[in-house]
């Protein structure tokens, strides 16, 4: 089993993009026991550079768990960092599973099994 | 975890340098130079093991581990043996001899500390890079290291790491740089940015000093020393280095066959060229651009070898070449043919859009205006051209048989240059973004060969005056009968 500590031999840096949003998606990989595939929304006053950014870093962080750009996964990772959107609003079929901080908030879909 | 990067990474290069000493067959004479083909050569060997490992048995780190050691004892078992079989075919005296070398002794031991100078500066420039970015720049999370996650943590669903779900990372490109990561981090049982960081400083030491190593074989250290300065001298190189992109071990292997199909022609030793066809498989191991540079490096050896000796010839070299590039080509066609997805750049081109790219003048022109812009602004290159314009002029060019050996070097690196305008001639992309983001890194992986080709034959410092002892040694080498291995 390989465990992970990418950050031991750096001091990190948060103004690394990379360092910096690594630590906010980290929290959920307590979440992924026996997922392959998990789905991504991003908030809407991300830029779309900044969506990109953030939902490959997502992928970097969580990876061996496949993450797919959309909401039609199992669990979802909601990424709102930079506003209050009322995701649940817009796709009713989305329940929170648990809010990690930082913006970050996993979600259930319901329609998926 | 240091413990485990160290015994690994010795493992590696202790292969490399075994495998470079049995087909240079040279040990003693030339380490520097065996030992600077021994970091790229023993880095991709271990690749090449973990992924066939990981292919017929899943991740498990014991296994590749002891295939390399049982490499390692046969390679050191083939050496014994065949010193004492063939002593007189050992340890022949370098190409280097006081014929290339400059006359002034005290100019190489001068610039070989201008070198340290230098080295210490881009060095301290090197660690501020990984300290600041620890997980590499954009292709290096965005790519590299994420796919060394795959087949680090993913234990029997490794293939996951090839899903067109993540086709924006490029999950077709091949696996040299994430399984020389990953086979550390199984093994050391730990995930660290460490391992990406160090697989980077190696390369990028491998490069300067195969550099340094393989213009020193063929003009003195002197220059050798001079061409590592002017590599270094580049703004962009450490930036680059440190950056964990794939181009800079790209560029490691470009130079080393480049350097290897030089020596073939040169000295018409066939080893040689099973040392360029292993050295080129291992480039098309790294990147797919790569794979372009192996093909044409094949033709090349056919090509040249018919224009020298005839077909008969040429079919000999193309079966050394391809002795070499056994192992590669093997480990390249499995996962190509049995993991990777199609490539984004072939798969997206419409030949009904083909005829328009191609025949748009204001798409050539805005490529062309971008290689040139690259050529002399990109990297601090113009400074490069420059000082390598006031110098030549002072030393002058070795118009002697080395231009012609050098051929099938320009032949390659300009038939790479009109593939990546192909690339972008046709490319599906938007042609002003795909210039802006690759064009940069594209040009970075030749720019090692082009400085090995320019002081190979340039005078070396002080050599004026010796000039007919060249030829005569270059027109002595190039008569004597042709060697097989």
């Amino acid at each position: 089993m390989v465990s992970i500590n990418s950050d031991a031999f750096f001091k990190t840096d948060m103004d690394d993009v990379v360092a910096g949003n690594e630590s906010r998606f980290k929290p959920v990989r307590n979440y992924l026991a026996g997922e392959k595939v998990i789905g991504f929304v991003s908030g809407k006053t991300n830029t779309p550079v900044e969506e990109t950014v953030h939902y490959f870093i997502a992928q970097y962080t969580l990876a061996p768990v496949l993450v797919e750009h959309g909401p039609n996964r199992r669990l979802v990772i909601v990424d709102l960092q930079n506003d209050q959107l009322n995701i649940e609003r817009l796709n009713p079929n989305l329940e929170i599973v648990k809010y990690l901080g930082s913006g970050v908030t996993l979600y259930r879909n319901r329609l998926v099994k | 975890m240091m413990t485990t990067t160290f015994l690994l990474v010795t493992i590696s290069i202790m292969i490399g340098l075994l495998c470079s000493a049995l087909l240079t067959r040279n040990w003693r004479n030339e380490i520097a130079l065996n030992a600077s083909l021994a970091i790229g050569i023993g880095l991709g060997s271990s690749s090449v093991i973990f992924f066939l490992g990981l292919e017929a048995f899943g991740p498990r780190p014991m296994i590749s581990l002891v295939v390399e050691l049982l490499l390692l004892a046969t390679l050191a078992t083939c050496i014994w043996w065949w010193r004492h079989l063939q002593p007189e075919k050992w340890d022949m005296p370098s190409i280097c001899d006081s014929t290339t070398e400059s006359p002034a002794r005290w100019l190489p031991r001068l610039l070989f500390l201008l070198l340290i100078f230098v080295v210490v500066i881009k060095t301290a420039v090197f660690m501020a890079q990984v300290q600041s970015k620890p997980h590499g720049d954009w292709d290096a999370w965005g790519i590299w290291n994420q796919r060394a996650r795959f087949l680090a943590l993913a234990g029997d669903g490794w293939p996951r790491a090839f899903s067109r779900i993540i086709s924006w990372s490029h999950p077709d490109y091949p696996l040299l740089i994430p399984g020389s990561v990953a086979r550390i981090w199984l093994a050391a049982g730990e995930l660290s940015s460490f391992v990406p960081a160090i697989i980077a400083g190696l390369f990028t030491i491998g490069v300067l000093s195969l550099l340094i190593a393989g213009t020193a074989f063929l003009s003195g250290w002197a220059q050798g020393y001079l061409a590592g300065i002017c590599l270094l001298a580049a703004n962009g190189f450490m930036d680059h280095a440190a950056s964990q992109y794939a181009d800079v071990p790209l560029s490691f292997f470009f130079l080393a066959t480049l350097l290897a199909i030089g020596l073939h022609a040169r000295l018409e030793q066939r080893k040689w060229l099973v040392l360029a066809g292993l050295t080129a498989s291992l480039a098309a191991w790294t990147k797919n651009e790569g794979l372009v540079f192996f093909l044409l490096v094949g033709l090349t050896v056919v090509l040249v070898g018919m224009f020298k000796q005839g077909w008969r010839s040429a079919c000999l070299d193309i079966l050394y070449f391809l002795l070499g590039a056994g192992p590669g080509v093997m480990c390249l066609l499995i996962f190509k043919l049995h993991l990777a997805p199609s490539n984004d750049l072939v798969a997206g081109v419409r030949v009904i859009n083909l005829e328009g790219q191609v025949t748009n003048l204001g798409r050539h022109a805005k490529i062309i205006k971008s290689f040139y812009h690259q050529m002399l602004h990109c990297f601090g290159l113009k400074s490069l051209w420059l000082l390598i314009g006031i110098y030549t002029p002072f030393v002058g060019i070795r118009v002697s048989q080395q231009l012609m050996h050098l051929s099938g070097c320009v032949m390659v690196l300009s038939g790479m240059l009109v593939s990546y305008y192909l690339v972008f001639l046709t490319t599906p992309y938007d042609l002003t973004w795909h210039l802006n983001t690759a064009l940069d890194r594209l040009f970075y992986q030749m720019v090692p060969c082009l400085i090995f080709l320019i002081f190979a034959v340039l005078k070396s410092p002080g050599q004026k005056a010796r000039v007919m002892p060249t030829l005569m040694h270059d027109l002595q080498v190039s008569l004597k009968p042709p060697a097989l291995l």
